[in-house]
């Protein structure tokens, strides 16, 4: 079996606010698209246009959802605006979604979704805000208490995630919270770490999800390990005080 | 009736077997790809011990030869799947689709982790069989078989002299399947319980990783699908899957049959050196033949013209 280098993806392990205005690992913006036409996506990083594409909604039979991840995106050549031959395109029908995920690295990535026609009509501006119906997923690995908050209202929901248990454990669970302008319901979430919580926005929002206390971590020491504590050594004195005392 | 009976003790035909019973050596490595997993062996043997008995149906029997293994290493490599977080579909409410999240993976690629423990000393295996004896003409002017099968196996040096050769020539061998004891199964799990652990940080990213693979020792036994006991299983795959126990009993089969005669008889046969200036003297061997009794080997042959 020829060896590989295997590297930890660090970045799922970090513990850092999951802000929909800065999508980074473990968040996922999905937009909705409610109506058909042509648009224009611009992925940002730093404030920068790191990728540009064509979306193109309504063809009938077209895909529902489409997932790109923010952290592998290579733009060959600059896209000119706004052919919509030239360069990527993604076609999907309407009322379709499309999610916007970073599967590695700890970039924060933006995304902005305009028409074509009126490039001042942005579906999509999740450095601001996320549109009414779209929405944001965080999952979260930590086990601990976290509180999500939309920042305009200071809504405020508790999510608690528990120690996950490997006799019973089921990947892929997905919580759905919904946001209604003024309060999410639920106000509390129960999940086990690895697991989703989805926000579907009713209304425009900026959500935040941040950890308020760490749960005890996992691996405890086994009735009657032994630990051994050291005394620390006094520091070593100077060589000067050392001849001075001879 | 012959011109030349030649007899040979059983002591001294045991002191021959054992003398060409010590040069067997056979060495062999492999690696199979089961695609999630790979299994491999590499192995080096020779025979020890065992009783000769010449016996007076004209045989002789070879009992509980022992196979002691120098090297019998197991190599046990496992692709361990994608450890992925996040992920899963929610029904939405209509208009919006059913949503897919996608997965988030905890490793940059599929990670491998690969063992090779040496088994050598747990496992014990015996031969024994019952051969007749048989005398053959070698013509050294005749080319050898290409390709020579017994080129791997000679360890009595090819003669450029015509010789009639006596084989000890085995029907049928009895091997013993190989049997790995619980331990081995126990020394296995523990390897590659360490092997992944090693690839794993500790804390909760420890228990969420374990709870996604479902464990080491399930992941273990999901890879390798191993329904009992991973000694009970490496036991078939040597038996089975690798093939070894055929190709032993062929090796010493055709090591004793086909490339080392026990003993070898020049033809001509040289009855009085060269000596002060005189060119040697030898006289060519014809219808040679060879029986076993209970008591000795005896060698028959005519004087040729």
């Amino acid at each position: 079996m020829p060896k590989k280098n295997v590297l930890l993806n660090r970045a799922v392990f970090s513990v850092r606010p999951y802000e929909s205005r800065a999508l980074t690992v473990l968040t996922t913006l999905f937009h909705h698209f409610s109506e058909a036409g042509n648009y224009e996506l611009f992925v940002r990083r730093g404030g920068a246009v790191i990728y540009r594409a064509a979306v193109l909604v309504g063809e009938a039979g077209a895909q529902q959802q489409i997932n790109l991840d923010l952290a592998t995106l290579a733009q060959e050549r600059p896209r000119d605006c706004c052919d919509h031959d030239d360069g990527p395109r993604y076609v999907l029908g309407v009322n379709s979604v499309m999610g916007f995920y970073v599967s590695q690295g700890t970039g924060a990535y933006s995304v902005e979704i305009a028409r074509t026609e009126h490039k001042e009509r942005r579906a999509l501006d999740s450095a601001s805000l996320i549109p009414a119906g779209d929405l944001f997923a965080v999952t979260l690995v930590r086990p601990g208490v976290y509180r999500a908050v939309e920042e305009q209202s200071g809504a405020e929901m508790q999510i608690r995630v528990a120690h996950p248990d490997p006799k019973s454990y089921r990947k892929g669970e997905v919580t759905l919270i919904a946001f209604s302008g003024k309060e999410f319901k639920p106000r509390r979430a129960e999940i086990v770490s690895g697991h989703s919580v989805l926000f579907r926005c009713e209304t425009p929002a900026r959500l935040r999800v941040e950890l308020l206390d760490a749960a005890e971590t996992g691996t405890r020491p086994k009735p009657g390990t032994r630990f051994t504590v050291r005394r620390t050594a006094p520091p070593a004195a100077p060589e000067s005080e050392k001849k001075s005392s001879d | 009736m012959a011109h030349l009976t030649v007899a040979v003790s059983e002591a001294t035909f045991i002191r021959s077997f054992d003398l060409l019973k010590r040069n067997f050596v056979f060495q062999d490595s492999d690696l199979q790809d089961h695609g999630v997993f790979t299994l491999g062996y590499d192995v080096k043997m020779h025979l020890e011990g065992g009783t000769v008995d010449l016996r007076a149906d004209n045989t002789v029997q070879i009992k509980e030869l022992d196979i002691r293994w120098d090297r019998l290493k197991v190599i046990i490599g496992l692709d361990i799947p994608e450890i992925c977080v996040g992920g899963g579909c929610i029904n939405m409410p209509w208009p919006i689709p059913d949503i897919c999240l996608p997965r988030i993976c905890i490793f940059s690629g599929d990670p491998d982790v690969s063992i090779s423990p040496d088994f050598a000393s747990f496992v014990a295996q015996e031969i024994s069989f019952t051969g007749s004896l048989d005398a053959r003409y070698f013509d050294a002017s005749l080319p050898l078989p290409s390709p020579d099968p017994c080129v791997p196996l000679r360890v009595v040096p090819l003669t450029t002299n015509n010789q009639w050769q006596i084989f000890l020539d085995p029907q049928t061998m009895d091997i013993d399947l190989f049997d790995f004891p619980d331990i081995v199964g126990n020394l296995i799990e523990n390897a590659l319980t360490s092997a992944i652990t090693a690839l794993i940080p500790g804390g909760w990213v420890r228990d969420l990783i374990l709870a996604i693979i479902g464990g080491i020792a399930d992941l273990i036994r999901a890879i390798l699908d191993i329904p009992d006991d991973i000694d009970e299983w490496l036991s078939d795959v040597f038996n089975v899957s690798f093939g070894l126990l055929d190709f032993i009993g062929t090796l010493v089969l055709d090591f004793f049959a086909s490339c080392n005669p026990i003993y070898r008889i020049d033809d001509p046969f040289e009855i009085l050196p060269a000596a002060s200036g005189l060119i040697p003297v030898r006289i060519p061997i014809r219808n040679l033949s060879v029986r076993a009794d209970d008591l000795e080997m005896v060698v028959r042959a005519d004087v040729g013209a």
